[in-house]
């Protein structure tokens, strides 16, 4: 006899040991025997069962509450999807291509320091803030970009001050970064940087020979040394929280990611982002000597999250960010947005980009596509096109209609589906298609293979390893942590 | 066809409707990719399968797929209406 409950909507994957993971519409997941598999699938489990009520608990199945468990699901998928509420709230403007520095990697294959045509000037910089003011997001936070922002420093003081000026009508919570090598700060800079709260956000590839080997200054000195220097000068205007650093992950550093976070440790950083190397600017032409294959980075990617966690453990609190948003994700029921990895993308509708120029781009890469003269993402120009037509354009309109997740080939029915996000711009560059193709995209097996492995953590349970993630999702001490468990575990 | 997207990396595929209530898929691998014709069709049935459940569970509970999104993205108003009906 059939037993009679619905089965509410998910998707599954099969794994060793007659294992099945399954994943409902809100991101819920769970274990199960593929017996117990089958059995429900031909309702032929039993209320009696504990996986019954594990299934139930979670909104795989439901039985005399089918309408409540539909509302619940819808809830938790709209919470899940709350970032998309706000619209654009990362505003990335580039305030000049020129740059001090000639990187192997660089994504924006940056302008030389004579160039100062390339700057962003006034009339430019004044629109694009009245256009991001007209976003309707509660949050604006503005982004400075280059080549090397600081050489454009006269227009980012004037942003900043416009911009501060224009939040005393519109009361908006806004945030001001800066992405710089460091190199070209002065004291004058640091007082303005301090002044107004701007944070900062710079690269660290390593110790000095990594960090020089593929970030060259034009003038041939060391950028480590001027770098180091700086970063401590920094540190004493606004404080050790006030720069981060972001890793690109080379041929070079790839195999060496160990002595990389000592280096990090060292500094007095507290986490770090393991970013593959993505297919642009020159890092797309030097490919053959600074890539590396999918496997290659994921094997060195677990090999960090278990050194990291042992670090973590020894007392060292040191996160991986991305780890930490895939757990997020995967463990809390709460919104994460991540322009690179959401869905819809977050190309245009959670960040967009202004080029020095008055172009306006999606994101980063079809700025750096249309540097190679391909420029089909371009939104418009802020002297020439207003808000609504830059905003709700026929191009954003496209790649937010093709970059929904769930109806995508390949990714409808895959098992992460609720985790991961689409990035249509990438999709474009590697099969000239922006809703690409799933069986040849590395950013597709990489996600894959990342999300097998958290996955397998996950299931495995070590309560020294969950911990340590529980800790890097909460950002509270792993003391705490294990405090609130025993303290749970004894009452 | 959903099946055999997965392989499409891999190979060529064609998919042609043989007599009634048959379908005829053929594989040919991409040169230099070194296929394993077994490991192919082991893992191909093995997709057959698992599409034919989704394929399955959709039929028969696809719409509650549909009434969760609706709810989820509907206007508050459309909600309060529905509550008050």
């Amino acid at each position: 006899m059939r037993n009679e409950y619905s089965i509410l909507p998910f998707t599954f994957k099969r794994l060793p040991h007659r294992k099945m993971l399954m994943v409902n519409q809100s991101g819920e997941f769970t274990f199960v025997s593929s017996d117990d598999f089958n059995n429900l699938l031909n309702h032929d489990l039993v209320a009696d069962n504990s996986t019954y009520f594990e299934l139930k608990g979670k909104h795989f199945l439901a039985d005399t509450d089918l309408d409540i468990a539909q509302e619940m699901v819808a809830t938790q998928l709209r919470s899940r999807k709350s970032f998309l509420r706000h619209f654009s709230s990362l505003h990335m403007i580039v305030v000049t291509a020129r740059c001090n520095f000639i990187c192997d990697y660089c994504h924006a294959s940056s302008a030389a320091l004579e160039q100062q045509k390339v700057d962003m000037n006034w009339a430019v910089a004044k629109k694009t803030v009245e256009l991001i003011f007209s976003s309707p997001s509660p949050v604006l936070k503005i982004e400075f970009q280059g080549g090397e922002p600081l050489l454009n420093w006269p227009i980012i003081k004037e942003i900043v001050q416009y911009g501060i000026f224009l939040n005393r009508f519109a009361k908006r919570q806004l945030e001001f970064v800066i992405c710089t090598n460091l190199t070209l700060l002065t004291e004058e800079m640091i007082d303005f940087i301090k002044e107004h709260k701007i944070t900062i956000s710079t690269s660290l590839d390593g110790p000095k020979l990594i960090q020089d080997l593929h970030r060259k200054t034009r003038e041939g000195y060391s950028g480590y040394d001027v770098f180091h220097s700086n970063l401590q000068r920094l540190r004493e205007g606004i404080g050790q929280d006030g720069a981060s650093a972001l890793l690109t992950i080379t041929k070079s550093n790839l195999s060496r990611l160990q002595e990389v976070i000592d280096h990090y440790v060292e500094l007095g950083f507290d986490g770090v982002f393991l970013r593959a190397l993505n297919p642009y600017g020159f890092a797309r032409q030097n490919m053959e000597q600074l890539g590396y294959s999918v496997e290659e980075f994921v094997g060195e990617y677990k090999n960090i999250l278990r050194y990291l966690i042992e670090l973590n453990l020894q007392g060292i609190p040191f996160a991986e960010y991305y780890t930490t948003l895939l757990f997020q994700r995967i463990l809390t029921p709460f919104s994460t947005g991540f322009v690179d990895l959401q869905s819809p993308s977050g190309a245009a509708i959670s960040g967009v980009i202004y080029d020095y120029n008055g172009e306006v781009y999606p994101t980063d890469e079809a700025r750096m596509l249309a540097r190679t003269g391909d420029r089909r993402f371009k939104m418009g120009h802020v002297l020439k096109n207003s808000y609504e037509e830059l905003f709700a354009g026929a191009l954003v309109k496209k790649l937010v209609k093709k970059s929904c997740i769930e109806v995508l080939p390949g990714c409808a029915s895959c098992v992460y589906q609720a985790y991961c996000g689409v990035d249509p711009i990438r999709n474009y560059v590697e099969t000239k298609d922006i809703v690409g193709h799933r069986p040849s995209s590395d950013f597709c097996k990489k996600n894959t293979m990342i999300l097998d492995h958290l996955f397998q953590l996950i299931d495995e349970n070590d309560p020294d390893v969950m911990d340590v993630f529980w800790s890097w999702i909460t950002r509270r001490p792993l003391e705490e942590i294990r405090h609130d468990k025993f303290n749970r575990n004894s009452s | 066809m959903q099946a055999s997207y997965k392989f499409t990396n891999t190979c060529f595929i064609k998919i042609d409707a043989m007599e009634e209530g048959y379908v005829g898929v053929w594989f040919k691998g991409k040169p230099e990719l070194h296929v394993n014709p077994e490991l192919l069709l082991c893992e191909f049935c093995n997709e057959v399968l698992d599409q034919q459940v989704r394929l399955d569970l959709e039929k028969r509970y696809g719409t509650i797929r549909d009434s969760i999104y609706q709810f989820a993205f509907a206007p508050i108003k459309d909600r309060i209406d529905d509550w008050d009906e």
